[in-house]
């Protein structure tokens, strides 16, 4: 599997003539199989990072090594497209599925770009589908099915390709707590059946449980939380709970 | 396997068209109208061309062209006014005018024929100098007798093999010249329809009749025209079929109605058959072997007439040959303003070029120049004129010894007129049709923009699943092609409807007309390839900038937007 290797990544965005350093040359290894949580403020690069990861935006500086693939930041745009198809998949907080589709037709999206029989193609979504707990669902649309049923439909059309790196950018952020959790739970089945590398991005303190490893982005930089800080967390997690703020 | 990727994207694109229905169909609307626009008016252009052609040209060949002599003016400035002075009638005002151009002989034929470029000569024959009217019944008018004034063509039979299916009858016979004791104009009383009945059956019987091939167009404009009017029940529709063999009492002579008591002379005639019919016949006439014209002058005058023709029938070789043939035979004057007008110079100046006067240019131009001046002096003009424009003075001045000073009218001219006013016209059509396509494109850049605007998460998404810059191009460009596509299918439609429901309207309406054809419209392949290329065309070119614009969308971008 994938492991992961970001060397001295640089992400600047300039607006209204101001300079953001958004990732100020970080450096990460993220072991393929791990699940990495991704913590930080808005606008400290989160959603940057996941982005640079899954090749959807181009890096400043630095490199992304991934196993198997090579740096990320040096291959040609045609490569990337193919990376994009085969190495990762895409989880996003708004499920980004297309209406007039079928979860089915969704799910087929990613199989356009990939050479195989239509045969094998159907094998692959109706397996995808029935990983997620969808396959009595398969025709229905986005507008007959429930918040959380959708984000299962986009999580199948990440892994429909058997991706190696997951990338989830606040998949349970338009989820209520109990459907937040079986999506969690899906994503760390998969993390753990399949052995894919996930990171996932979040807001959300109560979801660091599922994680195997929790970092922050601050202030251009990467903060690796050591299990102290992680127990620090849970046990304000935990307190927050007894007195009713969560 | 290979074109997977491609069909399943142009479903992808024909799915996201279909869901947004009224925007489709306003996008189609611009297209449609076009496309059935254009599908239309070719078509009608190329019908009216084809009936054109048809009514002129009919089944004769694009090498030939008829040649007649220039028209001769009259030293007096209104030759209409100086008739009635004289008291030349209105029907001898024509025999008159043809009596003013020149006569051509065997030499002229065998002169012309030498010609390079000339692959036959004949020389026609017209019975100008004997007035003719046909008279009586035939094919069933036995109420209706006419009498109507006519011109007799000498055709040999060579120049009517392949228009004509049957010519075995069509053969000089000495036994049918004149009836000594014609029938008069008017059949005053059923006495003489019995005799003239009587008389055709004997001449029909005894084989004396003279055969004669009558025009189609006559047949044809008869059909349409005095036949199809209501109130005369008696004329009915005549068929081709049912025309041959008719026999028909031909008149020769000068009618009370037409003409000065002083050039009356007893009236003959005779008795034709209808043998063939031909679309060479000119509408007026109708044409018989050579052989009887000569026999009818000599009885008609009692005295032998120089043996002429009044027009020939030239075949070039090739149609390559047509023009250079022509132009050999017209006068030198209008070759020459041929060329000064196709260089745009005035008289005044080719006359200053030339060191002439306007006035000597004029007379050359004219054509007259052989009638008022010797041919040391016409040389010298057509020289000087010549040199001042840079074309060949031996030439022109060879050609004027030739003195062919003829009027041509060739068939390929009259096609290629034809053509080129054609093909303006389609031209003008095409513009306004791509006018109307222009205007629609720019409606379909503007939704197409749109579109992309709105679809920009799915193009995002299709980006982070693997789909690359061009398979985000090609869908919006595929778009683009199925707006053309569909609205071009459905103008066809359109248009096909609408040519069925113009012709059954204007056939209602126009029932009546002479020369109405069968169908208004002609659509050809090439029209409707045409026409669909330019619907698909412009809705492709305003796909162009959406599908870059797709294509360079920045997924990260595109997403956060969601």
């Amino acid at each position: 599997m994938a492991g992961i290797k970001l060397t001295n990544l640089t992400k600047t965005y300039v607006k209204d003539d101001e300079r953001i350093d958004v990732l100020g040359g970080i450096d990460l290894d993220i072991p393929s199989g791990s699940f990495v949580m991704v913590l930080g403020e808005s606008g400290s690069g989160k959603t940057t990072l996941l982005n640079l990861l899954g090749a959807l935006d181009v890096a400043d500086a630095g490199s992304i090594e991934v196993g198997g693939v090579g740096d990320v930041c040096r291959i040609s745009d045609r490569a990337l497209s193919d990376y994009r198809n085969a190495v990762v998949g895409h989880i996003f907080q708004t499920f980004n599925l297309k209406g007039i589709y079928t979860a089915f037709e969704n799910v087929r999206i990613p199989l356009l770009f990939t050479p195989i029989a239509p045969g094998e193609a159907r094998q692959r979504i109706t397996a995808a589908l029935e990983a997620v707990g969808l396959a009595d669902r398969m025709f229905f649309r986005p507008i007959q099915l429930s918040e959380g049923q959708c984000q299962r439909v986009a999580i199948a059309r990440a892994i429909v390709n058997d991706p190696k790196v997951l990338l989830a950018d606040e998949p349970t952020g338009n989820l209520d707590p109990k459907t937040a959790r079986h999506i969690m739970d899906l994503l760390v089945r998969l993390n753990k059946e399949r052995g894919i590398t996930l990171i996932m991005v979040t807001h959300d303190m109560t979801l660091l449980d599922y994680a195997d490893r929790v970092v922050t982005l601050e202030h251009g930089g990467i903060r690796e939380n050591t299990p102290e800080d992680v127990a620090a967390i849970r046990r304000g997690i935990a307190a927050l709970r007894g007195a009713g703020g969560l | 396997m290979r074109f997977a990727l491609q069909k399943n994207l142009a479903l992808m694109a024909l799915r996201d068209l279909v869901s947004k229905k009224v925007r489709l169909v306003l996008n189609l609307l611009g297209i449609v109208i076009g496309v059935s626009a254009l599908l239309f008016l070719l078509s009608l252009t190329e019908g009216m061309r084809k009936t054109i052609l048809r009514e002129l040209v009919g089944s004769i060949p694009v090498t030939e062209m008829t040649a007649t002599p220039a028209e001769k003016d009259l030293p007096v400035p209104d030759l209409g006014r100086t008739m009635k002075m004289i008291g030349v009638q209105r029907g001898e005002s024509l025999v008159l005018r043809q009596q003013l151009r020149g006569d051509m002989t065997d030499e002229t034929v065998r002169r012309v024929e030498a010609l390079p470029g000339v692959r036959r000569v004949y020389g026609v024959r017209t019975l100008k100098r004997v007035p003719t009217s046909v008279q009586g019944w035939f094919f069933g008018f036995e109420k209706a007798d006419f009498n109507t004034e006519t011109v007799v063509f000498g055709y040999p039979r060579e120049l009517l093999e392949g228009d004509v299916e049957d010519l075995s009858d069509y053969a000089f016979r000495p036994t049918a010249a004149f009836d000594t004791h014609p029938f008069h104009t008017k059949f005053s009383t059923d006495v003489d329809r019995a005799l003239l009945m009587t008389r055709m059956d004997l001449a029909d019987a005894e084989g004396s009749y003279v055969p004669a091939v009558l025009s189609r167009q006559l047949l044809k404009a008869y059909n349409l025209s005095f036949a199809a009017t209501e109130g005369l029940e008696a004329l009915q529709r005549v068929s081709e079929k049912s025309l041959i063999g008719q026999l028909i009492y031909v008149r020769f002579g000068r009618s009370e109605d037409f003409y000065t008591e002083q050039h009356k002379v007893e009236p003959l005639g005779t008795v034709i058959k209808v043998v063939g019919l031909s679309d060479r016949v000119p509408m007026l006439g109708f044409a018989v072997p050579p052989e009887y014209l000569g026999l009818w002058e000599d009885a008609y005058f009692k005295a032998p007439q120089p043996s002429v023709y009044q027009q020939l029938i030239v075949q070039a070789r090739s149609v390559a040959d047509v023009e250079p043939v022509r132009q050999a035979l017209l006068p030198v004057g209008t070759r020459l303003r041929a060329l000064r007008e196709a260089r745009k110079l005035s008289i005044k100046e080719t006359a200053a070029a030339a060191g002439l006067t306007p006035q000597e240019i004029e007379a050359v131009e004219s054509g007259p120049i052989r009638s008022t001046m010797n041919d040391k002096e016409a040389h010298r003009l057509i020289r000087a004129y010549a040199s001042a424009l840079g074309a060949g003075a031996a030439q022109m001045a060879a050609a004027y010894d030739r003195g062919f000073d003829m009027e041509v009218v060739s068939k390929k001219e009259t096609i290629d007129k034809i053509n080129s006013v054609t093909t303006f016209v389609r031209f003008a059509f095409v513009l306004v049709v791509a006018i109307i396509l222009g205007i629609t494109a720019v409606g379909i850049l503007n939704v197409l923009t749109m579109s992309v605007y709105e679809e920009r998460v799915d193009i995002g998404i299709l980006r982070s699943v693997g789909a690359r810059k061009g398979h985000v191009r090609f869908i919006y460009l595929l778009k683009a092609f199925l707006i053309g596509l569909i609205g071009s299918l459905a103008g066809l439609a359109l248009g096909w409807l609408a040519m069925v429901g113009a012709d059954a309207l204007a056939h209602a309406l126009l029932r009546r007309m002479a020369y109405a054809p069968e169908t208004f419209f002609i659509a050809e392949w090439r029209f409707v390839a045409l026409s669909m290329a330019m619907g698909i065309g412009f809705a492709m070119l305003a796909g162009i900038s959406p599908a870059n614009h797709a294509a360079r969308l920045r997924p990260s971008a595109v997403l956060r937007s969601a």
